[in-house]
């Protein structure tokens, strides 16, 4: 079988079916499906039951085995048409070559191409301990390129923590108004059948559910990678989170960020969001969430966190009722402003000024700690 | 086509199916078109794609996770599936808080409890109660009845409809009965169905379910029809409706679907709507048409009130008479 392997790379050279199908499977991984041998293996299988002459059939035999959402199936289709079918690849993967079109995320400040500077340096008065440490209480806007792979790999770790941490539920014992029969019954064995003790139990108290509302508009720009970092590793690891980002208008990226590699979830990204890095206008983008999204992910057991510097070029008066809403309708409302780190930053500018009456919360996360800090004062309100 | 080349290369023979029991020969599955006429039979018009992936979860024993918008005829095809097949149908309706005694097996306590006082009565010992953990003891739910049916040699539908409604811990207990087909009860053991029930699960998506029920599941997003697919439907489930009628509401849906609604119509609605104008005996669209039938379309006061501010009854209208 191995000596195949160099002709089958190529479906156009007669080659083992097979070895063909693992290529093709790692094609699909690579482009951020989460395959894995034992679809692969499933998918074999089931190609007896099938006619290999249709194409449709294949189809669909192998985008039921290896696509587990929608926003995979654009992928898995470019794929296949490229691979069983032999397309110019050209045309479907020109988006590798990304040129940073304005109004798109751009995808080289991902890669770690050069960053600009352009950003206010905070004062760095704590001795380094160790490189972690340094990198622990660095600005997000001051991470050097090369520390940057570093810097994702902690705030996912933290993010896994976190989800980790708010998983955790009590159970209560005892008391509760409904009787538990099945554990008094075997409880009652104990005492030869007599039921001496009752057992209770409780309703589990509802969940508690996060929407994300992130800034992305130009004056977040340097922040705006490590947000969505976790952003990503937040949705990734917490239960019942939806994702939006907003500069002038709002997008949700919940379902592009659910791809299983970040890269290809910044891909998605940088195509459907078309107004990265624009003005901003935090009134009207959550009028737009309250109108749109309100009624289905707003509710008495929602957590907001909304990432803003607060600059906001709108109407103020939109703001604050919107604000307002917003407020009224959940649990609460956590603020986090990376400005907030600068020693002699004061939320004076109007946006900030107007919206902070109606913040419960009002928190930094401008680098590591913050973050760590936000996660603890979030586990703290889940538990109230 | 290379595909056809490769099928001739591919090193997999393919040998027929022997896995089903004589049984049950008559009523199966042998073919995609096999699926697409025993569906059509049942008034249930689908695509290719979906006829293909259901003869898959056929023939390989697999669950179906199915994935679609809302009224896309999901839940009706684990219903038209046990008719086509002459399956009975058990359905588990998933919601917030659903948990093993609901869905799987509970105990029947008061026969255990009668059973402890009547041994009570005869002055029998402790060694006679272990018995009252006994399957005989045990009320079946949807889940262990889907399982436990096969006993009887009959085959069974198990439709688990908007798992996404149910807790997250919910989706662990099916892990063992998808994968397995079995259910551990700890006080007796493990139950194994002796063939497998076809499983078609359905999810809105309101939440995305766990990697490690997808995996043992094969995939399917139902995308909304066609028009030529949709004209298709709504003539085969209401013949009455005149072609042009049929055709036009069929047009105007996917137009519809392309605006920006908080809830978009599906194909029930189009069925609804269909219904609505064949009882009230219009058989043409005018905007006042539209305005008074607006609540088969559209659900909610945002969507109501985006047609009534932009006038788009109005323009609907005007656009189907041209």
């Amino acid at each position: 079988m191995m000596q195949g392997e160099t002709l089958a790379t190529d479906p156009t050279r007669p080659g083992d079916f097979v070895l063909n199908m693992l290529h093709f499977a790692r094609q699909l991984r690579e482009r951020g499906l989460p395959v894995t041998l034992g679809r692969t293996l499933d998918a074999l299988r089931g190609l007896k039951l099938i006619r290999l002459e249709d194409k449709q059939e294949v189809h669909s035999l192998l985008s039921a085995h290896y696509v587990t959402q929608p926003e995979e199936l654009s992928v898995f289709d470019a794929v296949f048409e490229e691979f069983w079918c032999l397309k110019d690849r050209s045309n479907v993967s020109d988006s590798k070559g990304h040129v940073q079109l304005s109004g798109t995320f751009p995808l080289t400040i991902v890669k770690g191409a050069g960053k600009e500077k352009n950003h206010l340096r905070h004062d760095l008065d704590t001795p380094p301990y160790s490189p972690q440490e340094i990198l622990h209480k660095k600005d997000f806007a001051d991470i050097l390129d090369g520390e940057s792979e570093d810097a994702c790999r902690m705030i996912m770790a933290l993010a896994q923590n976190l989800g980790l941490r708010l998983g955790r539920r009590w159970r209560t014992r005892g008391k509760g108004k409904r009787v538990d029969l099945r554990g008094s019954l075997r409880s009652s064995l104990r005492h030869g059948g007599e039921l001496l003790v009752l057992r209770r139990r409780r309703r589990r108290p509802k969940k508690t559910r996060f929407v994300v509302l992130c800034d992305v508009s130009s004056s977040m720009d340097c922040y705006s990678r490590f947000l969505l970092q976790f952003m990503y590793g937040f949705q990734r690891h917490v239960p019942r989170v939806e994702t939006f980002v907003f500069s002038t208008r709002l997008s949700r990226i919940t379902p592009l960020l659910r791809m299983r590699k970040i890269a290809a979830a910044y891909e998605l990204i940088s195509e459907k969001v078309s107004d990265w890095s624009g003005g901003t206008r935090i009134g009207s983008s959550l009028a737009e969430y309250n109108r749109r999204f309100g009624l289905r992910f707003s509710g008495p057991n929602t957590v907001i966190v909304l990432l803003s510097d607060g600059w906001d070029q709108g109407e103020m008066a939109l703001l604050e009722r919107e604000i307002k809403k917003l407020n009224s309708r959940v649990n609460r409302l956590m603020w986090l402003n990376p400005l907030l780190g600068m020693p002699d930053y004061r939320p004076i500018d109007r946006g900030m000024r107007t919206a902070l009456p109606h913040v419960e919360d009002f928190l930094e996360c401008h680098n590591l700690e913050q973050l760590e800090a936000f996660g603890r004062k979030l586990e703290k309100v889940c538990s109230l | 086509m290379v595909l056809g080349s490769l099928a001739k290369r591919a090193v997999l023979n393919a040998s027929p199916s022997s896995n089903h029991s004589a049984l049950d020969m008559k009523k199966s599955f042998r073919s995609t078109d096999d699926v697409l006429r025993a569906l059509k039979k049942q008034k249930y018009i689908c695509d290719r794609r979906l006829a293909t992936v259901v003869y898959l979860a056929f023939g390989m024993e697999k669950p179906l996770l199915l994935e679609g918008e809302a009224g896309v005829g999901k839940t009706e095809l684990g219903q038209v599936l046990s008719k086509a097949l002459d399956r009975r149908l058990i359905r588990l309706q998933c919601y917030e808080g659903l948990d093993v005694n609901t869905a799987v097996y509970e105990w029947n306590y008061t026969k255990q409890l009668l059973r402890i006082k009547l041994a009570e009565a005869d002055h029998k010992g402790l060694a006679d109660l272990e018995n009252i953990f006994d399957e005989s003891y045990l009320i079946q739910r949807p889940l262990l009845e889907a399982i436990r049916s096969e006993a009887d040699g009959k085959h069974v539908c198990l439709l688990i409809d908007e798992l996404d409604r149910a807790d997250e811990e919910f989706e662990a207990f099916l892990l063992e009965v998808l994968s397995e087909f079995q259910i551990t009860v700890p006080e007796i053991g493990t139950l194994k169905a002796k063939t497998k029930p076809l499983v078609i699960i359905t999810s809105n998506r309101t939440r995305d379910l766990h990697d490690a029920i997808k995996r043992r599941c094969l995939y399917h997003w139902i995308h909304y029809p066609s028009l030529e697919k949709e004209y298709e439907i709504v003539k085969t489930k209401v013949p009455q409706i005149s072609e042009e009628l049929a055709f036009k509401i069929c047009s105007l849906m996917q137009q519809i679907r392309q605006m920006d609604f908080y809830k978009r119509p599906g194909v029930a609605e189009t069925l609804d709507w269909v219904n609505a104008l064949l009882l009230l005996n219009r058989d043409h669209l005018d905007a006042e048409t539209v305005e008074e039938t607006l609540g088969c379309l559209l659900k909610h006061k945002e969507d109501v009130e985006k047609v009534e501010r932009e006038n788009l009854a109005l323009s609907w209208a005007e656009a189907l008479q041209s």
